[in-house]
């Protein structure tokens, strides 16, 4: 309906990407998601804007209560969310209903964290493939039977068509569901905490199929995990997500060697077994206390609570999403490296010294 | 480490053969062949033996014959003070049974069962109406309502199966509102959605699966409930209208002659109880069976 | 390390007979823990990790066949009746579980079930029960510890559950805490909170330590030695530095291998194993040959007995991987 929206000025554009010239896949304007409870409102997403480019893969890493699960549901409007934009393939999905969203969001797929979960236990293989193909009545049955058998055979799982859900591992099951997610040619997959709770071998098993996947079928992906070494490993760019903002975005190398955030950074400190925890022997724990409430969410940046550099100016002023590098950029008054910035920016901000 | 091995995506699957069926332990068949068993036994004898073997008729028997014992030639569960064979009123009191406890069954299942699956699924207006609608059923006591019914109908055993469906049919619709509820949920219901499966075609095949296994061991149990009600409006009067057999009413005849003529109380009383409790054994055996392993 | 081992088991097996096939969860597990030491014994699911240390403290379901010894400063555990075990678990070994959620009484306040605690194994009163509730809560870094003893588990984040687990554990000072998948529900941050909190008691406490995690990464960190499981046996162990550097067995390597790498530049292709872990049914030969790339026909015949071939690296393997190479 709506044209593309407009472009972001501050979020990361990748300029290395050679698509950057097309239109973006996704952009996500001011996502906005919020529940009532009767403790109060919790804020789950507050204001997030962010694109994905054909072919690529954007990670979102967040720990519990970032938002990033429910920013996934939002993107596909299970439920929709309370404020702001999903432009898919230049539609908002926001501004849909009924028929009109089920054909915008064709494209538009989603692999779950739990395997079972996500497979209807009373059904066989070849039937939650094909599922999406009957709904969008794709085809007649020959087609359809056809086409299960391509995908089945593109997961490694040819000989297993007949069998249910429970017959089969975490991994053959989550593998059902990606084929199950590839049924309509999707351009885009949300895969949210997609291996998270395989085990690691078998993890990298599906991994690998991603990959593969990727560059057999020109996929995007935008993948959700709370493991931030997973999540680089996966991803052209990566996005920090705390509290129901976006702390960092960036190319992954980038934000891996110079995160600019200190939630970046503590979260890098605190992967163990990481070069940075090995340099000091063991993980140090730079952050101290408790994660604040999303219900309460605190003003100002939202990890001033928690950030060893937060000054009076955390509190009173919320910092905002700023490009400190070609593709890099960070909301937070004291970014930890001090980059040179685009002329246009107000260049007083940096390097200004904290408490 | 040198390079990494040449990428080993998907090799071939070191895929055990099609698991086989948990082997069930032989006592868990048992727990359900043997009421089954005994069910359709009784079952049989009451609707095919008296058209396979020659029973007297249940009613209009010869006073000449009243009062036998058992055992007596010709009658093997004697007469009754009116000349009536026991054994074929026992027969064909089953049927009345079986039919009442069977439909009120079924249709408590289809109906109740629909609007349950309806309320959970789409919540909101729906769900508040059809709630409404069911709690004013549920609240009315049960004999007051058949007695109500009988009185106003008459008694017939169309009317009892109207009486009984009253209860059944919230019941039902409370259980698969529950458990529509938990289903709807999960993962699974949400994956479907986004599939692009529409409503209908989710209760259909996504909520209607997977709540039948529930559905069907309470609907057993219900059977049971079913009939004793049925024995008791019968037993009050209010259900099959006399001389017509069934359990509950001959039990209530045989109240007159308790002290001698006993068999004619406790030989109903002993089908009725056998048959309700091998309806609750083979309730309770499937749903071991078919819980969520 | 020549001292006399806290824990000591020997050739420890669980076998849980259901409807079907015996599924044997802990086929011949054998090795020390001493007092001060940390310990990891990794593994995935199914490898029989959790098991064996269920087994110890005597917390598995009356359908799980137990034999072999785990002896605790002498005093054999398996085979013990609950009561006796009772004066064990807690004083001597206490276990901190995966989900503080589900392991908390979600009804009851937080100081009353470390107090209770306090109470099953010290004959203290109430009053002195509640204090020592709020020193445990002190000793675990609780920030305002009298006003989290009025809260309910609900209250509290993950990560302050996970602190009252160990309080808890805490209650009467074991010799030996044991941390089965301790840190798996918790965010990373909080993760490294709570590992540095273990290591801080450990070492202000004497005790012996046994992570048992899935993460390699993680016993890495924090562990001085490394036991790697695989469908219910041990298939290599050595000393934390060492493994890391000289992996031997293939099923540890290729662990190692698939583990998620900051370093590893995006869209990195993983050499990955196949397959899944036998579920149960033992295969004649190495359980591992199924799947391993390295697997010759004796590997199938006779399963590899586990070996000190290296001082101190004991790996159960006819080919191990050669020190250096892939």
């Amino acid at each position: 309906m709506t044209a593309e929206a407009s472009p972001l000025p501050q979020a990361a554009r990748p300029a290395a990407l050679p698509e950057a010239a097309k239109p973006a896949l996704l952009q996500i304007r001011d996502l906005v998601r919020e529940f009532r409870t009767r403790t109060g409102t919790v804020h789950a997403v507050s204001g997030v804007s962010f694109d994905v480019w054909p072919g690529e893969t954007l990670g979102i890493v967040g720990e519990t209560g970032s938002g990033k699960s429910t920013l996934a549901r939002s993107i596909l409007q299970a439920p929709r969310p309370t404020a702001g934009a999903v432009v898919f393939r230049g539609t908002d999905l926001v501004t849909l209903r009924g028929a009109r969203l089920l054909q915008a969001r064709r494209q538009l797929q989603m692999v779950f964290q739990d395997p079972f979960g996500s497979l209807d236990p009373k059904w066989r293989v070849r039937d939650l493939v094909a599922e999406p193909l009957v709904a969008y009545k794709t085809g007649d049955r020959n087609a359809r039977r056809q086409r299960v058998g391509e995908l089945l055979e593109m997961v490694g799982l040819a000989q297993h068509g007949g069998r249910r859900p429970r017959e089969l591992s975490g991994g053959q099951a989550q593998r059902v569901a990606i084929a199950r997610a590839l049924a309509l040619s999707p351009a885009l997959i949300i895969c949210d905490e997609a291996v998270s709770s395989l085990d690691v071998l078998i993890q990298a098993q599906v991994l690998n199929l991603f990959e593969r996947l990727r560059a057999e079928l020109g996929l995007s992906y935008l993948f959700i995990a709370h493991d931030l070494a997973l999540v680089k490993q996966v991803s052209d760019r990566v996005a920090v997500m705390h509290l129901g903002k976006l702390c960092e975005v960036g190319p992954g190398e980038a934000v891996y060697r110079q995160p600019l955030h200190p939630y970046t950074r503590a979260l890098l400190d605190s992967v163990p077994g990481s070069a940075q925890a090995q340099a000091q022997a063991r993980a140090t724990a730079t952050i101290r206390g408790e994660p604040p409430s999303p219900v309460h969410p605190p003003s100002g940046c939202r990890f001033r609570t928690r950030c060893p550099r937060a000054a009076q100016r955390c509190a009173d002023e919320e910092p905002g999403l700023r490009e400190l590098a070609t593709g890099h950029s960070v909301a937070c008054h004291f970014p930890l490296v001090p980059m040179a910035c685009t002329p246009d920016r107000s260049a007083e901000k940096i390097g200004e010294t904290p408490r | 480490m040198s390079a990494p091995l040449p990428d080993i995506l998907l090799p071939p699957e070191v895929t055990a053969p099609k698991p086989p069926r948990a082997r069930r332990g032989w006592t868990q068949t048992l727990k359900i062949a043997i009421p089954a068993g005994l069910l359709i036994l009784i079952a049989a004898a009451c609707f095919l033996w008296p058209l396979v073997y020659p029973v007297p008729k249940p009613v209009g028997g010869s006073i000449l014959d009243a009062g036998l014992p058992p055992f007596s030639p010709g009658h093997l569960f004697g007469t009754d003070p009116v000349g009536n064979d026991i054994f074929s009123r026992i027969l064909y009191g089953g049927r009345v049974s079986f039919e009442v406890g069977f439909a009120v069954t079924a249709i408590g299942l289809v109906i109740g069962g629909l609007l349950g699956m309806v309320a959970g699924y789409w919540g909101g207006g729906v769900d508040a109406v059809v709630m409404r609608v069911l709690d004013v059923l549920i609240a009315f006591p049960a004999l007051v309502l058949a007695l109500v019914i009988a009185e106003g109908l008459g008694p017939s055993e169309l009317h009892v199966i109207w009486a009984l469906s009253v209860f059944s049919i919230p019941a039902f619709g409370r259980l698969a509102r529950a458990a529509t509820l938990t289903l709807r949920g999960q993962t699974f219901m949400l994956a479907a959605r986004l599939a692009g499966t529409r409503g209908g075609r989710i209760l259909a095949r996504h909520i209607l699966p997977n709540i039948m296994p529930q559905l069907l061991t309470f609907g057993l149990l219900g059977v049971g409930v079913a009939i004793i009600l049925e024995g008791a409006l019968s037993f009050l009067g209010l259900g099959i209208p006399l001389p017509e057999p069934s359990w509950g009413s001959m039990i209530a005849q045989g109240q007159g002659t308790l002290s001698t003529q006993p068999e004619l109380v406790l030989i109903p009383s002993a089908f009725l109880f056998v048959t309700v409790v091998a309806l609750n054994l083979l309730g309770d055996a499937l749903r071991e069976r078919w819980a969520i392993t | 390390m020549k001292a006399e081992a806290l824990l000591q088991v020997q050739d420890l097996r669980v076998t849980f007979t259901g409807r079907g096939q015996p599924v044997h969860a802990v086929d011949g597990v054998s090795y020390r823990v001493y007092a001060g030491q940390t310990l990891a014994i990794v593994g995935e699911s199914g490898s029989g990790k959790t098991v064996s240390c269920r087994a110890v403290m005597g917390l598995l379901p009356p359908s799980a066949m137990v034999t072999g010894s785990a002896r605790i400063q002498g005093t054999e555990l398996i085979g013990l009746s609950d009561d006796r075990l009772r004066e064990h678990r807690g004083t001597d070994v206490a276990m901190v579980f995966q989900d503080p959620a589900r392991s908390l009484n979600p009804t009851m306040r937080v100081g009353a079930q470390i107090a209770e605690a306090v109470r099953s194994h010290r004959p203290v009163s109430k009053a002195q029960a509640r204090q020592q509730a709020v020193d445990l809560l002190r000793l675990v870094h609780m920030a305002l510890p009298e006003r989290r003893c009025a809260e309910y588990p609900h209250q509290l984040s993950g990560g302050m559950r996970q602190r009252v687990m160990i309080a808890i554990a805490l209650a009467c000072r074991p010799r030996l805490l044991i941390a089965d998948e301790a840190t798996t529900a918790l965010d990373v941050t909080t993760q490294a909170q709570i590992m540095e909190l273990l290591l801080e008691l450990q070492a202000e406490l004497g005790m012996a330590l046994m992570l048992i995690s899935h993460d390699l990464g993680l016993a890495a960190a924090y562990a001085d030695e490394v036991i790697v499981m695989y469908a219910g046996r041990i298939v290599e162990q050595a000393p934390a530095a060492r493994l890391f550097g000289h992996v031997r067995m293939p099923y540890t390597q290729a662990l190692f291998e698939a583990i998620p790498r900051l370093e590893r530049p995006a869209h990195s292709l993983l050499p990955v194993i196949g397959g899944q872990p036998p579920d149960g049914a033992m295969p004649t030969g190495c359980s591992f040959a199924p799947r391993c790339r390295r697997a010759a026909d004796d590997c199938r015949a006779a399963a590899p007995p586990l070996a000190e071939h290296e001082p101190g690296h004991r790996w159960a393997c006819w080919h191990p991987v050669k020190p250096g190479a892939a």
